[in-house]
């Protein structure tokens, strides 16, 4: 078992804790969650990191909302942490690679992405940078094994595999809703019905945040092209205004007391 | 028109849509008059319609006796003056806007006034169907999904002319046929076919990339995001000509929108003629040699 460190901004985070903490991983978290008052996560992480008892073997990011965000935490884990801690970085709003360039010790950094529901995947996608060195992606391999995730080695981009799809599934119910095509509940309920989707894409996207939803989306443009991975104008304003999903009680529907739940835009 | 007086369906087309129609609705006890142009066709569709019925309720889902009065509440006509006693009609002719507007020219004259014209489009303008006929108000989108007698879902599509009432009542006709309907405004594709593209499309896109191969996008798919079938599994199943041109209609329909952009990789796959399941390889092999 080892000691692992867990940052991030969002709903995916809080999973890779819980299910490290349930492999018997020791961790440590930093959140910095959207509806926090937010005052530079890097400074507040090197405090943070000054005062850890124990130094962590693998660290973990899952910056998602903002890119700046991102480059500031990982530069910080680089710094301060001991050299043979692995990073393993989520390679949803930057390629691995991207994100290795950032640091000194970049073989060290090794990708991985996946998304809530991280508990109910069986695979956790594995995203080798050009840098990773070789026994780095074994480590990494191993770890996500330890967690009771099936590693499957993809080609190093931005978003992986399942994350691309569905933040681009949440994406196009959100255009739908922005257009006033149909109500939220009756996009969801359509998609579940009419196609067999495992949860209704704005419910989904609640669930994994909608700036992280938007971080994925923008970055995904940066790489293939804005016309194609442009957030929904719908998306945009809910983020603008906080409203990010179930962690901030508010998304595309609201969430009260009892859980859900109805639609709001 | 009250939901008392729906009595009586009219569906056009004896094709797995309008057979599966007619089957939903004979099961729920309405009187159901089922046109098609050829005698041979209908009785194939109501050999097929029975068939289904019995196996139904062998399997327990309705007694014998109420199989057999469903069975005898389904008629079947050449001729579509039949569709004068008819107080709502759903229209599953094949998907051709010229066959469509003809179609509902007809019916307009033939249906009495108060019945609900609804077509089973599910890539044509409401719209545009409507304004073949002198009752814009009462024409509506009633989507059903294939098979029509497994598949819950209903997609309810208002037309830019079509009342709220028209609506109310092809809701509460669903939900009398026992499906979960959803309301939705006419636009290319509606809630479902329109949503579901970037599955597709993306899925296409990652291969295109390089990012995996289909097989591994698939399994990611299904066990990462828990998907019951991954993108390529679910066009061989569709048919990849199916599918491709499904999303090259939303791109028309959306004025060339480039996140509705056909993918090239898929219309290859067309052009060999690896279409899916049904002709035994597509983006997998089924069954017979490897190539």
């Amino acid at each position: 078992m080892s000691t692992v460190l867990v940052v991030g901004d969002g709903p995916l985070a809080a999973e890779v804790a819980d299910v490290a903490a349930a492999a018997g991983h020791d961790v440590v978290t930093f959140f910095s969650f959207a509806q926090d008052v937010r005052v530079e996560p890097e400074a507040e992480l090197r405090l943070f990191l000054n005062g850890l008892k124990a130094l962590p073997d693998v660290a973990v990011e899952a910056v998602l909302a903002d890119r700046g965000d991102k480059w500031g935490v990982v530069g910080e884990l680089d710094a301060f942490l001991p050299h043979d801690t692995l990073l393993l970085i989520s390679a949803l709003n930057a390629s691995a690679t991207e994100v290795a360039g950032w640091v000194d010790r970049s073989e060290r950094v090794v990708g991985w992405a996946g998304l809530p529901p991280l508990e109910e995947a069986t695979v956790i996608e594995l995203v080798p940078a050009l840098q990773s060195a070789p026994d780095a992606v074994e480590r990494a391999r191993a770890w996500w094994q330890s967690l009771g995730k099936e590693p499957v080695p993809i080609g190093d981009t931005v978003g992986g595999v399942w994350p691309r799809i569905v933040v681009n599934l949440v994406n196009e119910a959100a255009f739908a809703l922005t257009d006033r095509i149909a109500s939220a509940e009756d996009i969801d309920l359509a998609m579940r019905l009419g196609t067999n989707y495992p949860r209704g894409p704005l419910a989904w996207g609640d669930l994994i945040g909608l700036d992280q939803v938007m971080g994925i989306l923008e970055a995904l443009g940066d790489v293939y092209g804005p016309d194609v991975y442009r957030p929904a104008p719908l998306l945009r304003q809910l983020v603008h205004a906080g409203l990010v999903g179930r962690l901030a009680g508010q998304g595309f529907y609201t969430y009260g007391e009892e859980g859900t739940d109805h639609g709001t835009a | 028109m009250s939901e008392e007086r729906l009595h009586h369906i009219g569906v056009v087309g004896a094709g797995t849509m309008g057979s599966g129609i007619a089957q939903v609705a004979a099961q729920s006890g309405f009187d159901v008059t089922l046109y098609d142009i050829g005698e041979e066709i209908l009785r194939r569709a109501t050999g097929r319609i029975a068939h289904f019925i019995r196996r139904a309720a062998e399997k327990g889902r309705l007694s014998a006796d109420e199989a057999e009065a469903a069975i005898a509440r389904l008629h079947t006509t050449t001729n579509l003056e039949a569709f004068a006693e008819c107080d709502f009609v759903i229209e599953a002719a094949p998907e051709q806007l010229e066959l469509k507007q003809e179609l509902f020219g007809r019916l307009d004259r033939i249906a009495p006034a108060h019945a609900v014209l609804a077509t089973n489009t599910s890539t044509l303008s409401v719209t545009q169907i409507a304004a073949a006929t002198g009752r814009p108000e009462r024409v509506v989108g009633m989507h059903f999904f294939n098979p029509p007698p497994l598949m819950p879902l209903v997609e309810v599509a208002a037309g830019a002319m079509t009342s709220e009432k028209t609506v109310q009542v092809t809701v509460e006709l669903a939900e009398r046929l026992g499906k979960t309907p959803v309301r939705t405004q006419d636009v290319p594709g509606f809630i479902v076919n329109r949503v579901a593209r970037p599955f597709y499309l993306e899925g296409l896109r990652l291969l295109a990339h390089g990012v995996a191969d289909h097989a591994t996008i698939d399994r990611l798919v299904r066990e990462g995001g828990r998907f019951r079938m991954g993108p390529f599994e679910l066009m061989d199943l569709i048919g990849l000509d199916i599918n491709f041109a499904a999303s090259r209609s939303v791109y028309e329909a959306y004025f060339h929108e480039p996140r509705y952009r056909p993918s090239l990789l898929q219309q290859r796959m067309v052009e060999s003629g690896r279409l899916g399941r049904k002709v035994g390889r597509g983006w997998y092999e089924y069954g017979g040699e490897e190539p």
